[in-house]
């Protein structure tokens, strides 16, 4: 006699739930967001309602939002986001605008293209701090007051070489993504554009730049964001150049080691990205829609 | 094959010199480890970070490594010149339980910050009597928490009135007795002097402040909480704000550790500095035109002082031996050196009472009284934030306003102890 041959058991079939059946995959990259994101944020709301000092252990007393409070009701504090957002204006319009020349300018090269593209990204491969410090040096110390004869110790001069840094860091990284938009822009609409009679200026700002729109927007709320949490170049400035809203964080936790406030500056400075970020996206979207 | 080649020929010495080479190599580095070994065994070493002072600290380590007499070695590390970036790095250090310091020269205006933190190892029993000893009460205030010792007086300096040749007779000051502010400053205005203020440690201008505010019958602060008296914005709070903004007025250099330099240099200059200034390299050049007296009085003696203790972090590896390493570096002896040689004011005051170093050291007849009049600045755990409001607001000098500033200063004093931003 022989066993019957095993048979194959029949798995029922269910039907897939497009709405449904996803959660458990990526349930584990939730909880990881959740775990980076939202654990450290629940710690400093938590801090932010005590007034605390991380050198006088027993110095820790419950105070509500008076501390979140204070922050929004205090002159540096507005003074801060007032230099931060001057800071990320002047710093991502200079890096829009060169950014935009390098990009039209390569696209118009026939060879080693590709390693230009890498060339442009290594500022962006530097260390934050080596690019702060350099440019310090260069500003307020070095080449540049021997050129153009200035005063070394003047308030702009470190102004000038923070917003430096940060253009010299960033705008690599903007003309590879102006670049992805250029490239979006079909040659047979320029060409039809021509055709048509239109001028350089009109081929430009009707034709090129609806189509790189995306990108375009892409890399204003990259940079921004990015500049708007810059912390290495107005740390490394001298002590004369005006306090960003990190500094200001930096200082109030690493230096004085107040660490509720440290805390609610921090909410203050997330709540500004968070309010630049959907500002930028209501803008572009406007654009867009023009 | 032809003659044979020399490096044929030289094979087998070449061998043969290896194998020599590589025994004495090993034969050394065998000794060489075998040696350190045994002493690290023997004599663990301690790392001192000390500074920023005038103190030759190599050469007290050497003195106290041979007295340990093997116990251990006393090695030295440099803390930053800059009262933040110090203050910063000790208190970084300390939270996080680093064990690589064994003991460190503590800031007298940082004393109650770090007993309030619990960063130091308490002293032992049997030498807290010995550190406390025939020590000055201003050097003893400086090494306290405002109850208790929690580090080892080691110096204490008060602040001197300095100048070369007869700048002082020429702006018409009388050096043999008390000289007050007001005729300071206007035999300075007069004669187109100067007044440069000495900063080594970078705590000058609050120091001298807080004197200024304590000799015009005021009090700076008082309390160590999070809400302090704060006296500034009173009558002799606008009289140290009257009197900081005429020696800005006069055109010196900002308060800093330059201030010796170019006091050297210029021709009618005071200086203001701690004795320890008497053995700072710039002021060679002065030479025997070196004069000096006691602070300025605004209306009572009170000179500003500044001292630093040495203490043991709570988490140093070996409390016992670092404590006995202080013991050494605060021994009257080791006091004894540190005034003849650096001209920092011993926190002993037996010193004063020793013929000898008394005819060796010309600033006693100036410095005793002064030490014993000297004003430490209040004790608080908050004092780094409080130094940072008052550089603020007092510096630079000649933008100080003797009607608004003491009131400004007074608000960012009290926000910066309360936790508030300005």
């Amino acid at each position: 006699m022989r066993a019957p041959a095993p048979t194959r058991p029949q798995w029922p079939r269910r039907p897939v739930d497009p709405n449904r059946g996803g959660l458990p995959w990526v349930l584990p990259a939730v909880l990881v967001v959740l775990g980076v994101v939202g654990w450290p944020l629940v710690v400093a709301v938590r801090e932010s309602l005590f007034q605390s000092s991380l050198v006088v252990p027993d110095d820790r007393t419950f105070v509500g939002i008076e501390t979140v409070a204070s922050v929004f009701s205090s002159s540096t504090w507005w003074s801060a986001v007032a230099v931060t957002l001057a800071l990320v204006v002047v710093a991502v319009a200079l890096q829009l605008v060169l950014a935009a020349a390098f990009a039209t300018a390569l696209r118009r090269l026939t060879h080693g293209t590709r390693w230009l593209q890498v060339l442009l990204l290594v500022p962006f491969a530097t260390l934050a701090v080596v690019t702060a410090v350099t440019w310090r040096d260069g500003l307020t110390a070095g080449f540049a007051p021997a050129w153009f004869g200035y005063d070394v110790d003047s308030r702009s001069a470190s102004m000038a070489a923070v917003v430096a840094a940060e253009v010299w860091r960033g705008t690599g990284i903007t003309t590879v993504i102006l670049l992805a938009g250029l490239a979006r822009v079909p040659s047979s609409l320029r060409e039809a554009a021509v055709a048509d009679g239109a001028t350089a200026w009109q081929r430009v700002w009707r034709v090129t730049r609806p189509a790189a729109a995306p990108a375009i927007a892409v890399a204003v709320v990259y940079r921004s964001l990015d500049a708007l949490r810059a912390l290495e170049a107005p740390l490394m400035a001298d002590a004369a150049a005006p306090r960003t809203v990190s500094t200001l964080v930096w200082d109030t936790t690493f230096e004085t080691f107040e660490v509720g406030l440290g805390a609610a500056l921090s909410l203050g400075l997330l709540l500004l990205a968070v309010l630049v970020g959907v500002a930028l996206a209501v803008t572009s979207r406007m654009r867009r829609t023009l | 094959m032809g003659a044979p080649s020399l490096w044929h020929s030289g094979t087998v010495h070449r061998k043969g010199g290896v194998a020599v080479a590589c025994a004495l190599v090993l034969a050394v580095s065998a000794a060489c480890g075998g040696a350190a070994a045994e002493q690290d065994e023997m004599a663990p070493e301690l790392v001192w970070y000390t500074g920023p002072d005038r103190v030759d600290a190599e050469a007290l380590a050497r003195e106290c490594t041979v007295q340990a007499a093997g116990n251990y070695t006393i090695a030295v590390e440099s803390l930053p010149t800059d009262f933040d970036e110090r203050h910063a790095f000790l208190v970084r250090r300390m939270l996080a339980e680093d064990d690589s310091i064994d003991l460190f020269t503590l800031d007298g205006s940082l004393t109650t910050e770090f007993s309030a933190a619990r960063f130091l190892a308490p002293i032992p029993e049997d030498l807290k009597e010995p550190f406390a000893e025939d020590v000055f009460p201003a050097a003893l205030l400086a090494a306290s928490d405002g109850q208790q010792l929690v580090a080892a007086p080691w110096w204490y300096d008060p602040y001197l009135l300095w100048w070369a040749g007869a700048t002082a007779e020429r702006a018409g000051l009388d050096p043999s007795g008390p000289i007050t502010w007001d005729q300071l400053l206007e035999g300075a205005e007069r004669t187109g002097a100067t007044i440069e203020i000495d900063d080594p440690a970078g705590n000058a201008v609050p120091v001298v402040l807080n004197a200024l505010v304590e000799g015009a019958g005021g009090t700076m602060l008082d309390g160590q909480g999070r809400s302090p008296r704060v006296g500034l914005d009173t009558d002799a709070g606008r009289t140290a704000a009257e009197i900081l903004r005429t020696v800005g007025d006069l055109g010196a250099g900002e308060p800093d550790e330059l201030a010796p330099r170019r006091f050297a240099v210029a021709d009618a200059t005071f200086l203001l500095a701690p004795s320890s200034v008497v053995s700072d390299p710039a002021l060679v050049g002065v030479g025997r035109e070196l004069q000096w007296t006691a602070f300025p009085v605004v209306d009572e003696a009170a000179p500003p002082g500044e001292g630093a203790g040495l203490a043991v972090p709570l988490y140093a590896a070996r409390t016992d031996l670092s404590y006995d390493a202080i013991r050494c570096l605060t021994s009257t002896a080791s006091q004894r050196t540190l005034m003849l040689e650096s001209g920092h004011g011993p926190a002993r005051s037996t010193l004063y009472a020793d013929e000898d170093v008394v005819a060796a050291y010309p600033l006693a007849d100036v410095t005793e009284p002064s030490v014993r009049s000297a004003v430490t600045v209040p004790p608080s755990p908050y004092w780094a934030r409080i130094r940072s409001a008052l550089l603020e607001t007092w510096e630079p000098l000649e933008r100080i306003e003797p009607r608004s500033t003491p009131q400004a200063s007074q608000d960012e004093v009290s926000d910066a102890v309360a936790g508030r931003l300005p």
